[in-house]
């Protein structure tokens, strides 16, 4: 559904607010993961040159629903490589090509606004395509609206994300038109400013997503579903949790961030502590938020931890990830997992995974695609988009042969996780991502994983042989 | 990392050797035929590893950093001078009249690490104090003291030139200026023309040896890799992934290769608002822009050059409308710029190459007058201290004057020649030296990048960005991974891995700037082919490479705690705690006492520390004792 009136800050007056705002727009309306996509604004400056013109662009990994933190936007400019630079987007070079192309053909404009977004959908129908080179997607008439063109060019890479004929054919294909589509990843969008833009991707979204569903469901893809048992997000469990077959006997009963916070009352150090503490916590419930919006684990049934020192501290078990509040995060030292009492929380599974991988963060999260078709997709999941690809060119799938993971047979988990050190699929259980920086880092490997196993099914029902497509991508 | 290596196959160049200055006598032991030094090798490496562990050997506990027994320690590692990505380096350690601390200094070089390992030494250890001013010849005799009476007094230009004429441009020299002969307490020893030992007065310590410098006569061979294939530059191979991926198309590595070290100036002062300037009382340069990488390049660089066969050529040859010379590095355009308040590039680089040809540490001479102006300004020091002089942030004319004061140490100069702390101490205001353990702090503001609150605090030789500044990388790129700058939690574990990183960088050894890139696992790679063979008798994982970190960081802490250094020594200055940030983007961010209190309480516990120090337990966990 396009959402009409988009109340932007002028872009003029403040480039910043504007591509704050647009950052949250595109995020709540899934025009984007949580965390890709980049943006870049021009100003017209007292130079007509381009080259003198000053670049505003979205740091690299930054959250673009999230663009108020600091430094999380870049000054840089088009001429010239700055020291600034270092920490923009890595497709910073396209953004400068894109702007000076526009510049170039339009010199009467007072601003550019450039969005790269991936756009499930879009990117789905551009998978119909697999040789290199220029090509494009027709909006038949019954999807046609006001900002969008009836053909929307397409640029499929010989080689993937930032490379080299990206950076020539993008442009190229910008300096006239409003919207282009890279192959296999998202779109590239430019305007005067980023409301219409906004409106142009979801009119692109909402044409594309109309014209897959027009598409019969091939039969190929309901006899693989019917490989996934009923209620099979109920049958699978890790041991320990309520209602699990196999629980944990311990009776430790962890102390939560409350607890420890209301035990700081009086004490010397108290301010400094709790400070540490809210930094532990608002980082958990940032990152819950951000999985509950994108229903992420919508069986309330990941957990989400932190290792600081010897110290674990790990999301309960079925807590609300929107809501998340300090009594539903417990802390525990390396080496008590097992004597916690079952119901708790996932202590003993992220323990182990601490205790094999050198990580500062686990997640296991249960996103519903990638979850199922993990049940029945054999021992890999293969992403066929460049996203998905560029992370890990193949996600392990660890079967512990069991419904239950259970310290017995989370040998497999284990292997799966350390053979890329970033992520890894139980069957039926979720997926487990790991890593040293921060959290959302974790979410983005998961998410880039759902949608690479969205965009799978998607692929599927457009008719294009997955399996095919896969071993294509094993040859880059 | 269990077993005990029986033999080396390649990577070292054979012999770790002991001088004696007064008997001009040299005796050591041979790598494969001494079973006590292989250990120490596989548990230390090289470098600075190797260096800790032989000082600590070597050095009789309670030494005055200033008397004939201290002693020096010059290592390099298998992979200095070698192929390698980042050969050219090697490192100095000894005890620091500045701080009182353990030193280890790592540095570049053009031709002296490569030097040093063809004519067959791996360590040098330097004990005792030479008869007369001389300087050591090393070459393929032996080792042999030439009188230096000629070259008293000489900057460090021309006694380098001087050796260069006498031993050919492609001898590796080390040799010292004035302030180091002056008793400058923070006096470097300039190698070859371009880099530095520096930080903590190691120049004071080989002028206190009688010693003007070192030249090196290489030539012929350098030592091979026991794997010689895995340092062929075909995909897939470690030196492949090294100065591929890891360098030619790691984002801040290509950085530093496009603007050297002032590729950190802008995003530091623009973006995080984390430029110390004036003497930390603003964390934000106006008119930074004159000073950043871009305005370097533009107005006073030559040409691009780095140490020997380095992937990055991170230095810059300069010349200013007068003058010409290297540098100046970030720290330079932080400590003698953004410091003191000076905006002008040309007149930073003409006041470097001053403090270079004189023999001074930039940071630490920056700071030092920082602290000078400072209390002046408030009226704690007059014109009668400072011979009659006027400091202020606003106007300073004088401070080429006040450096070379220093360097002769004549006057205030005297005074100034001492640091910062012990300047502020002398008039009882020690709060206005931004230094821990007397070493001056380095250009990141630790209330913006609050991971470098516990580098500097925890830094085994003084508040120096190089024991684990890694931390800052992490804060400012994103890279190797992204760390939150203005948060505390989790600040102790990567303080502390960083430290650990950087001090195996510095035994193998190489370059900090390759680090953002080149991982763990890819220098554990390079390293085990380096010396052993593809069937050898052992292996490095990235792990043992982290334990080895831990294990020298350790035993640095030890050596310090023996030495008398207590763990109220670490400590930030109060400014940091008690004044916010009063401009730039991060205008309001603070760090009281009570938050890095907690990163503290985090950091002892990553490092299994009690009471500030590592307990004996810990120690025979590492294999130290």
């Amino acid at each position: 559904m396009v959402q009409k009136d988009l109340k932007l800050t002028e872009i003029r007056d403040n480039p910043r607010q504007h591509m704050i705002e647009c950052g949250r727009i595109l995020t709540k309306n899934k025009l984007n993961n949580i965390c890709s996509g980049n943006e870049s604004v021009v100003i017209e400056g007292e130079s007509k040159d381009p080259e003198d013109l000053d670049m505003y662009i979205t740091r690299s990994g930054a959250k673009l629903g999230h663009l108020d933190e600091t430094s999380a936007i870049v000054k840089t400019s088009i001429g010239k490589y700055d020291g600034n630079m270092t920490l923009a987007s890595s497709e910073a070079d396209i953004h400068k090509e894109i702007h000076r192309r526009r510049l170039e053909e339009r010199p009467k404009m007072e601003s550019t606004a450039c969005i790269h977004a991936h756009t499930l959908h879009a990117a789905a129908l551009t998978m119909k395509y697999t040789e290199p080179g220029r090509k494009e997607i027709e909006i038949p008439g019954i999807y046609s609206s006001e900002y969008l063109e009836e053909k929307v060019p397409i640029f499929l890479s010989q080689y993937g994300s930032g490379a080299e004929d990206m950076t020539e054919n993008i442009p190229d294909l910008l300096a006239n038109r409003e919207l282009a589509l890279i192959g296999h990843h998202g779109a590239f969008g430019i305007d005067e400013e980023f409301g219409r833009l906004i409106r142009r991707f979801m009119e692109l979204e909402d044409a594309c997503k109309g014209i897959i569903s027009d598409m019969k469901i091939p039969k190929r893809e309901r006899e693989i579903e019917n490989l996934v048992p009923d209620n099979w997000a109920g049958k699978y469990r890790v041991a320990g949790l309520a209602g699990s077959e196999c629980p944990e006997t311990g009776n430790l009963e962890p102390k939560t961030i409350k607890t420890l916070e209301s035990e700081l009352e009086g004490k010397e150090v108290a301010k400094g502590r709790k400070r540490y503490l809210e930094e532990i916590f608002s980082e958990l419930r940032e990152i819950g938020r951000d999985i509950s919006d994108f229903s992420m684990d919508p069986f309330g049934k990941g957990s989400l931890s932190r290792r600081i020192g010897n110290t674990i501290y790990i999301t309960g078990a079925g807590v609300n990830f929107s809501d998340l509040k300090k009594e539903d995060v417990f802390a525990f030292k390396m080496g008590e997992g097992d004597e916690i009492k079952p119901g708790l929380c996932e202590g003993w599974l992220h323990e182990i995974i601490y205790d094999n991988i050198s990580t500062n963060y686990v997640a296991h999260l249960l996103p519903e695609h990638s979850t199922r078709y993990s049940i029945h997709c054999g021992d890999s999941i293969i992403p066929i988009d460049v996203e998905g690809q560029y992370i890990t060119k193949n996600i392990p799938v660890a079967d512990p042969r069991s419904t239950t993971l259970t310290k017995e047979n989370v040998d497999p988990v284990i292997k799966g996780i350390k053979s890329n050190e970033k992520i890894a699929y139980i069957k039926g259980l979720g997926g487990i991502s790991v890593g040293r920086g921060v959290l959302y880092e974790l979410l983005h490997f998961l998410e880039s994983a759902e949608s690479s196993v969205k965009m799978i099914k998607l692929a599927e029902k457009i008719g294009i042989n997955v399996g095919k497509r896969q071993e294509k991508f094993g040859e880059w | 990392m269990s077993r005990v290596l029986i033999e080396f196959e390649g990577g070292y160049a054979g012999r770790v050797a002991e001088y004696h200055l007064l008997s001009e006598k040299e005796k050591g032991s041979d790598i494969n035929e001494d079973r006590e030094l292989n250990e120490i090798l596989y548990r230390y490496i090289g470098g600075r590893g190797l260096g800790v562990k032989l000082l600590y050997d070597n050095f009789p506990r309670g030494t005055d950093p200033l008397s004939s027994d201290n002693v020096m320690v010059l290592a390099t590692g298998p992979l200095s001078g070698t192929r390698s990505p980042t050969p050219g380096r090697m490192t100095l350690t000894t005890k620091s009249p500045l701080t009182g601390t353990i030193s280890t200094s790592n540095s570049g070089s053009r031709h002296f690490s490569r030097a040093l390992k063809q004519v067959g030494f791996d360590a040098l250890i330097l004990k005792g104090q030479a008869s007369e001013f001389s300087y050591l010849k090393i070459s393929r005799e032996g080792i042999e003291p030439k009188s230096a009476e000629e070259m008293r007094g000489m900057s460090t230009k021309e006694a380098t030139e001087l050796l260069q004429e006498n031993y050919g441009k492609q001898a590796g020299t080390a040799v010292i200026g004035p302030a180091a002969e002056n008793g400058v307490l923070f006096a470097n020893i300039h190698v070859d023309g371009m880099n530095f030992f520096g930080r903590g007065g190691q120049g004071t310590v080989l002028a206190q040896k009688n010693l003007k410098g070192i030249v090196v006569e290489g030539g012929g061979l350098t030592p091979g890799h026991a794997n010689p294939a895995k340092f062929e530059y075909n995909e897939g191979t470690p030196i492949y992934e090294a100065e591929n991926r890891g360098i030619a198309n790691n984002r801040v590595t290509k950085a530093y290769g496009r603007f050297g070290t002032p590729a950190i100036f802008e995003p530091m002062n623009d973006l995080f608002g984390a430029l110390p300037t004036s003497n930390f009382k603003k964390s934000h340069l106006e008119d930074g822009d004159e000073l950043n990488g871009d305005s370097l390049n533009e107005k006073i660089k030559e040409r691009d050059c780095g140490c020997y066969e380095c992937r990055i050529a991170c230095k810059r040859k300069t010349r200013t409308n007068h003058q010409g010379g290297y540098g100046p590095e970030y720290e330079t355009l932080y400590a003698l710029g953004s410091s003191i308040n000076i905006t002008d590039v040309k007149r930073v680089a003409e006041l470097n190459y001053l403090c270079n040809e004189l023999g001074l540490d930039t940071i630490t001479t920056g700071l030092t007058l920082a602290c000078a102006i400072d209390m002046f300004e408030d009226g704690i020091v007059t014109e009668g201290d400072t011979d009659g002089m006027k400091l202020s942030f606003e106007s300073k004319e004088n401070v080429g004057e006040l450096i070379q004061k220093i360097s002769d140490r004549e006057g205030f100069g005297s005074l100034l020649a001492k640091g910062s702390y012990r300047l502020a101490d002398h008039y009882d205001h020690p709060e206005y030296s931004m230094s821990v353990n007397k070493l001056e702090l380095a250009g990141y503001d630790p209330r913006v990048l609050k991971g470098m609150a516990l580098v500097f605090s925890h830094s085994n030789r003084g508040a120096c960005h190089l024991r684990g500044g890694l931390t800052s990388s992490h804060e400012l790129y994103g890279s190797p991974k992204i760390a939150d700058p203005l948060t505390i939690a989790g600040k102790g574990s990567l303080a502390a891995r960083s430290q650990d990183m950087n001090a195996y960088l510095d035994s193998l050894v190489a370059c900090l700037l390759a680090a953002p890139g080149v991982g763990p696992d890819i220098w554990a790679r390079l390293l085990t082919a380096s010396v052993f063979s593809a069937d050898g008798n052992g292996k490095y994982t990235p792990d043992d490479l982290m334990e080895v970190g831990e294990r020298i960081y350790n035993l640095e802490r030890w050596f310090n705690h023996q030495e008398g250094i207590e763990p109220k020594n670490y400590r930030l200055p109060d400014r940091i705690f008690k004044e916010e940030v009063k401009n730039g983007p991060n205008k309001g961010e603070g760090l009281t006492e009570e938050e890095y209190l907690s990163m503290e309480e985090e950091y002892y516990e990553v490092r299994g520390w009690e009471n500030g120090a590592p307990t004996k337990e810990r120690l025979r966990e590492l294999k130290i004792i």
